[in-house]
């Protein structure tokens, strides 16, 4: 807590590193998870593939903000005590993955049935032909959407204020309720947000145009 | 086993849905008259107005909506509005919706085919009419998806709000969690924020399955 923004930038950049390390390892396990139960329900799955839509619609239909309760103020109650570092991960992971499931098993469905139709000809079995054509595939037209529910899981990770665990927002709030310099701090901590937020997505369409295969289009 | 206390607790999580519902309600008019107003200027002729439409929907969605509702919780008292958190809560989650509402109707009026408003104008139709009669009527069906899944996303963000002290269902649950936790040694915390989710999905699933079937319906 200093006199001026200047003495309080590298608590607010703190903040943005923790923001940032809870939301890669969010994001990276939910995009894991999201492709593997987007694979599940693509390939129709009996059984498991009824079970994953029913925990995509959970997931997707009710605030995180509350899943977040659950986790940390509920979850005690039967012995699982989470860390507020572990309840901010494993909350950006498990509601993210049911958005990333989706956005996964759409763009394995628009590849187009004619490859993986040919590739079965060629005597590919259908574990490869996922491998080889439906997962390069699949995953290239599925960027933009994917960077879209990344970035929102980043902004998220500002709810994890509610568990005290030492990100942007709780610092920021922290700083705000001492010093009552609302516009500078409050401020500062939206311009790392949203800068933070137009580098991801400026490094994916990057990473899209890069990754492009000659003649296809991605869907958005 | 002592069930005395599930009276007292949801005929106050019935008091916090209310006004859950309310804030959703009155942050939903904010956010559909700014974000259609906003979305609208998007196809202005001035290069300028829509360089400050841009400007508005990027700010505003790179940003979390948490940082926003803290933001004017606690700036409107330095600019001398002393209203409660609610008024606040309502003003930060429209200010944020209207910005994906904007976005939403960007891209449905810009779907439109540009010859549809070229052919209008060539009739001599004023454009305040080309936008009523021909662009508005064509765009509300792409609009109207997207649009009834950012009423889940408001609904879901009205949880935000018990984080400026809003008895909200989600604020109620908190409390009376707490009161039982006081009292006895049980405070069922798993069951009370399990209410509050299944209300939640009780009223956002629906609208989801609306959106689907509004997608598949409207499409044109």
């Amino acid at each position: 807590m200093g006199e001026t923004l200047l003495d309080d930038l590298p608590a607010l950049l703190n903040g943005l590193g923790n923001s940032l390390l809870v939301s890669a390892i969010g994001i990276t396990v939910s995009v894991v998870l999201g492709i593997a139960l987007g694979a599940a329900r693509n390939a129709g799955v009996p059984v498991l593939s009824q079970a994953i839509a029913v925990y995509v619609n959970v997931f997707r239909c009710t605030p995180l903000l509350v899943q977040i309760f659950m986790l940390y103020f509920a979850l005690p109650e039967i012995g699982i005590r989470l860390s507020p570092f572990q309840t901010s991960w494993i909350a950006l992971a498990l509601w993210g993955a049911a958005y990333h499931t989706e956005i996964f098993r759409a763009g394995f469905k628009a590849v187009p049935p004619a490859e993986i139709l040919a590739a079965r000809a060629l005597g590919m079995p259908a574990r490869r032909t996922f491998l080889d054509v439906t997962l390069p595939l699949g995953l290239r037209a599925t960027i933009p959407a994917a960077t879209t529910m990344a970035i929102g899981q980043f902004r998220s990770s500002s709810f994890m204020v509610v568990v005290g665990y030492q990100e942007l927002t709780y610092v920021a709030n922290g700083l705000v309720s001492q010093t009552f310099r609302v516009f500078e701090i409050f401020g500062m901590a939206a311009l790392m947000y949203f800068l933070t937020c137009t580098l991801i997505g400026a490094a994916s369409r990057g990473f899209e145009t890069w990754l492009r295969v000659p003649g296809t289009r991605t869907a958005r | 086993m002592n069930e005395a206390w599930i009276g007292p607790v949801v005929a106050h999580l019935g008091r916090g849905l209310l006004v859950t519902l309310w804030i959703s309600l009155l942050s939903v008019v904010v956010a559909t008259v700014v974000g259609i107003a906003v979305g609208s200027l998007a196809t202005s002729p001035k290069p300028a107005l829509r360089a400050v439409v841009r400007g508005y929907v990027t700010l505003f969605r790179g940003i979390p909506s948490l940082l926003i509702l803290l933001c004017v919780f606690f700036a409107l008292p330095q600019i001398g509005l002393a209203t409660g958190p609610l008024t606040a809560s309502v003003i930060g989650l429209g200010l944020w919706g209207s910005a994906n509402i904007a976005e939403a109707a960007r891209g449905a009026l810009f779907s439109i085919s540009p010859h549809q408003g070229e052919a209008a104008r060539a009739l001599g139709m004023s454009a305040r009419a080309t936008l009523r009669d021909v662009l508005l009527p064509q765009a509300a069906r792409r609009f109207l998806p997207p649009y009834i899944g950012q009423l889940t996303v408001l609904i879901h963000a009205s949880a935000l709000t018990s984080v400026v002290g809003v008895s909200d269902i989600l604020g109620s649950a908190r409390q009376m969690i707490e009161r039982l936790a006081y009292m006895g040694p049980d405070s069922h915390a798993i069951l009370i924020y399990g209410m509050v989710l299944a209300v939640f999905f009780a009223i956002c699933y629906p609208l989801t399955l609306l959106a689907d079937y509004a997608e598949r319906r409207l499409r044109v």
